[in-house]
């Protein structure tokens, strides 16, 4: 129990410690939402003035930061001037275009994973381990970003996938079917992308804690039981191997999603 | 049974990268910088040993390009004159360390015609110099982060480890501060903190500090992991009772239990490292022109044109392959060794 708590006392001084740290980047960086409207000759530096203390830009950093946080209190994210918004339904927005992409690129990469993984721990060293171990290897080695490259090359020169944007013009026309095979297909590169990209370090785990678990004397009394080889892997070594792989997969959702920060940038460069 | 080709096999193969790119100077024909505004993306230049007239030519030679009329950036070869490859050549000037000026370059072609084994860029800047100074820039970028992080989280793992009680506590804490932390937006704001145009030494550095900086959090953790177990040891005690000063417990007894996992931590986090310089180039937020990084160099592959008509664009980024390679074999060869003991 006390375990629990000190562990809950400690995420709760950690996300204090990310999020004081993210107010001061934010604040590193020079300029404020209005500094751009100097240019503006319609607008005054009074004007400016004026706005900035309304929106309360102009009080120090500790005080707006104690602001923040008593609204993030009431369940409110802050508000966002640009669109005139509170943030909170502009995030869920995006968060959800994001799961779309994180979600299916994690489920795919283990689904592919696991088999793999699962399979070359069996056969260890026999010659489809090899090949799978080579080719795992093999596609650590190239960067992901060569793979973006690569397809978004495929995909021009074939034609055949779209390579920017999350829909395409007429979506709102579309039927159901038309509306999932169009996002579908707009999500195709960057999901085989991710999924490429963790794959490799997917397996080598998956095959690392199978290897373990297969050399534990618990796997060699079933095996002694007779019980057939694939209800040994299956049923009795993957749940073992998969506990300490779940502490894997959280860390691959937030690897998968600092990733996808490269997408809107991919979206700015195909907008030709 | 470990084989030690199977350490000495990548390790000979990252020497000779970082040999050639650090000879990069003499090795390229041309200097990184220097443009050849008649012949953007010029492809690589073919080298012939039989002239238009069938005859044979013991020198190779290569030919002038001739621009296709009314196709930008595609050229035809220009048969009239031959311009042989010549080795050891005077060319552009280049500096060795300590500030030595030299001239020599190991192979070349008579003015006005050029050499560019793998194409030419946007500017006509010869893709092959380009791709060596570049390795300078983004292979060192990685040694030097990796360095900077493993030295960072060497010493707080250690002080974490052996002293225990709330300096544990403390370094601890701020360790998954680190590691929460996203790093790609603590570089946007540093970036964006700098005035707009910084010289590419002042970028390399900062890239190298910001970089190096973040990742201290996870070699902290494992040598503190390994420093815990190691001041329980029967040797270290024993040295503790004779009178041994701290300082001398961790130098002797205790830090040399850690070498293993900081070289394993060393091939593991080089080439992260590289591919971080890469991509903050790639997105132009690291070295900047005309200073060439492999990641500033893959940048032009923005452009639709670029993407689809130059294969020989994507050189730099296929060139990380081996270098990739070498240090995953790396990390696989001294993890083995290290469960071994």
């Amino acid at each position: 129990m006390s375990f629990f708590l000190r562990r809950i006392v400690h995420g709760a001084f950690l996300l204090v410690g990310v999020s004081i740290l993210s107010f001061a980047m934010i604040e590193l960086a020079p300029g404020d939402f209005f500094a751009e409207m100097r240019l503006n000759p319609q607008l005054s530096a009074e004007t400016l003035a004026g706005l900035r203390q309304q929106y309360g830009l102009d009080q120090p950093l500790p005080v707006r930061y104690l602001h923040w946080a008593k609204s993030v209190a009431r369940g409110e994210f802050g508000f966002s001037f640009a669109y005139n918004t509170p943030v909170a339904p502009l995030l869920w927005s995006r968060a959800r275009n994001t799961l779309l992409l994180t979600a299916p690129a994690v489920l795919f990469a283990w689904l592919i994973a696991v088999p793999i993984g699962v399979g070359s721990a069996a056969r260890q060293g026999k010659w489809d381990d090899r090949i799978a171990s080579g080719g795992i290897t093999a596609l650590l080695a190239i960067p992901e970003l060569l793979l973006a490259l690569g397809f978004l090359l495929i995909s021009l020169r074939t034609g055949y996938l779209p390579t920017g944007g999350m829909i395409s013009v007429g979506f709102s026309e579309l039927s159901w079917w038309g509306k999932f095979k169009d996002v579908t297909a707009h999500l195709a590169i960057p999901v085989t992308v991710l999924t490429l990209g963790s794959l490799p370090i997917l397996v080598r785990h998956v095959r690392a804690t199978m290897l373990e678990v297969l050399q534990s004397p618990f796997i060699n009394a079933a095996r002694a039981h007779g019980i057939s080889p694939r209800r040994l892997l299956f049923r009795h070594a993957l749940p073992a191997a998969l506990n300490p792989l779940i502490w894997w997969k959280s860390s691959l959702v937030g690897r998968a999603w600092d990733r996808c920060c490269l997408r809107p940038f991919w979206g700015a460069t195909f907008t030709w | 049974m470990i084989k030690t080709r199977t350490i000495s096999l990548p390790l000979l193969l990252l020497g000779f990268i970082h040999l050639m790119v650090l000879s990069a100077g003499f090795l390229a024909p041309y200097d990184y910088a220097s443009q050849n505004r008649a012949m953007p993306f010029a492809p690589p230049t073919t080298i012939h040993f039989i002239d238009s007239h069938g005859e044979w030519h013991f020198r190779p030679f290569v030919y002038g390009l001739l621009d296709q009329p009314g196709n930008f950036g595609f050229y035809n070869e220009d048969r009239k004159h031959v311009y042989p490859v010549r080795f050891f050549v005077n060319g552009d000037e280049y500096k060795v360390i300590g500030n030595v000026n030299l001239h020599l370059h190991l192979f070349g072609v008579t003015e006005p015609a050029r050499i560019f084994l793998i194409g030419a860029d946007g500017y006509g800047r010869d893709q092959f110099s380009r791709l060596l100074f570049g390795g300078q820039i983004s292979l060192f970028a990685g040694l030097l982060a990796a360095s900077l992080s493993l030295v960072v989280g060497l010493g707080f793992g250690a002080v974490a480890g052996f002293y225990g009680k709330w300096t544990d506590e403390t370094i601890m804490r701020l360790a998954e501060l680190f590691l929460a932390l996203p790093w790609l937006y603590l570089l946007f704001a540093v970036r964006a903190f700098l005035p707009l145009h910084i010289s590419p030494t002042a970028a390399f550095m900062l890239l190298v500090l910001v970089i190096g900086l973040v990742g201290w959090a996870r070699p902290a953790r494992l040598v503190r992991g390994i420093v815990l177990s190691a001041k329980e040891r029967n040797y270290v005690l024993a040295g503790r009772n004779f009178g041994a000063s701290d300082l001398y417990l961790l130098r002797c007894h205790i830090l040399p239990q850690t070498v293993g996992v900081v070289l394993t931590q060393a091939a593991l986090l080089i080439p992260q490292y590289i591919m971080a310089e890469v991509t903050l180039s790639f997105l132009g937020l690291g070295v900047g022109e005309p200073a060439p990084s492999w990641g500033n160099m893959l940048a032009s592959l923005q452009q639709y044109h670029v993407l689809i008509s130059y294969w020989w664009m994507f050189i730099p980024g296929v060139a990380l392959i081996p270098v990739f390679l070498s240090y995953f074999l790396l990390a696989n060869a001294l993890q083995k060794r290290l469960k071994l003991g």
